[in-house]
């Protein structure tokens, strides 16, 4: 029986949320559109500033980065939208050190990746149900 | 052309590699244990010797959201992703922010490496349990199992750091600080 090969890297988009530079799995990603006032997707919004445990952003231009799962939809709302990233997952990405993964209270971090000079916080942004109903 | 200064620390390595060629830390022939000394402020600390793994100007430090100011975030080093603790604000010594000049201590117990953000580095120092006195002076700021106790080094008093109670101190993970 032949085995199944697991991909060697990742693809990753990051993104920016006042000084945090984070990324997520841009399987999901469903689309980015720009927050406009008044208009936005019909996807529930979750403001990522929010998680971050930072106060509302005053008068910048945002984005909105629309992530789909079994669950539904939701529209995570960021500072900045920044590249998509192929990253070796062997040799790129680690998981959290343990006091971070002790300490975190979102949750949702799960690791680190190195890209170019930076490190990227990753995070998984596939919804769950409760995140589908929140407005 | 002079010489490039030696990087921060690269004095402090050596001290401690030639101090290890003869076989001197952490314990001296004498009984004492090595020290590093480290300045927070205004306050001069140490730390054991054998817990000391690296000394280096802070490298870029990420920044990790949700978590308590004192961990200010993630760094690579070598490699290997170590989260680093600024002390100033474990200690609740300083809330500023971090300035370009400070140094990260690297440092580990068992097989946990973690960054400790310093003012500055100063010396190897050999101390007797009997330079120590009973009582930590930051005590109720900190848990007393961070520190082993309080000695004096060329008439100023030195904090001496537990850095085993410091990984496992509950404050390390309050949320409140």
């Amino acid at each position: 029986m032949e085995g199944i090969a697991l991909p060697a890297t990742l693809d990753i988009l990051t993104f920016r949320i006042g000084p945090f530079l984070l990324g997520t799995d841009a399987g999901p990603v469903a689309r980015l559109a720009l927050l406009t006032s008044g208009v936005g997707d019909s996807a529930p919004q979750v403001d990522l500033r929010l998680w971050c445990g930072l106060g509302p952003a005053a008068g910048a231009r945002r984005h909105l980065l629309v992530v789909g799962g079994a669950a539904g939809e939701v529209a995570y709302v960021v500072d900045q939208v920044g590249d998509l990233i192929t990253v070796n997952l062997a040799r790129q990405i680690w998981p959290l050190p343990p006091l971070i993964e002790r300490h975190k209270r979102w949750r949702r971090l799960w690791g680190v990746c190195a890209w170019e000079d930076e490190l990227v916080l990753l995070v998984d942004l596939v919804p769950a149900v409760e995140d589908c109903r929140a407005s | 052309m002079p010489p490039d200064p030696p990087e921060p620390g690269e004095r402090i390595l050596d001290q401690v590699r030639r101090a290890r060629e003869e076989r001197l830390t952490p314990e001296t022939e004498s009984g004492h244990l090595q020290y590093l000394t480290v300045r927070l402020g205004d306050e001069l600390y140490a730390l054991r010797v054998e817990h000391l793994v690296e000394i280096l100007p802070a490298p870029r430090i990420t920044r990790v959201p949700s978590v308590p100011e004192h961990i200010l975030g993630v760094m690579n080093f070598r490699g290997e992703i170590l989260p680093v603790i600024d002390l100033k604000r474990f200690f609740s010594l300083s809330r500023s922010e971090p300035a370009a000049d400070r140094i990260v201590v690297v440092a580990k117990h068992g097989e946990v490496r973690t960054g400790l953000l310093v003012d500055g580095v100063g010396d190897l120092v050999p101390l007797s349990p009997d330079d120590h006195t009973e009582e930590p002076l930051v005590a109720g700021r900190a848990q007393r199992a961070t520190f082993e106790g309080v000695a004096r080094f060329k008439g100023e008093l030195v904090s001496l750091i537990n850095l085993a109670g410091l990984l496992q101190s509950e404050d390390l993970y309050a949320t409140g600080r």
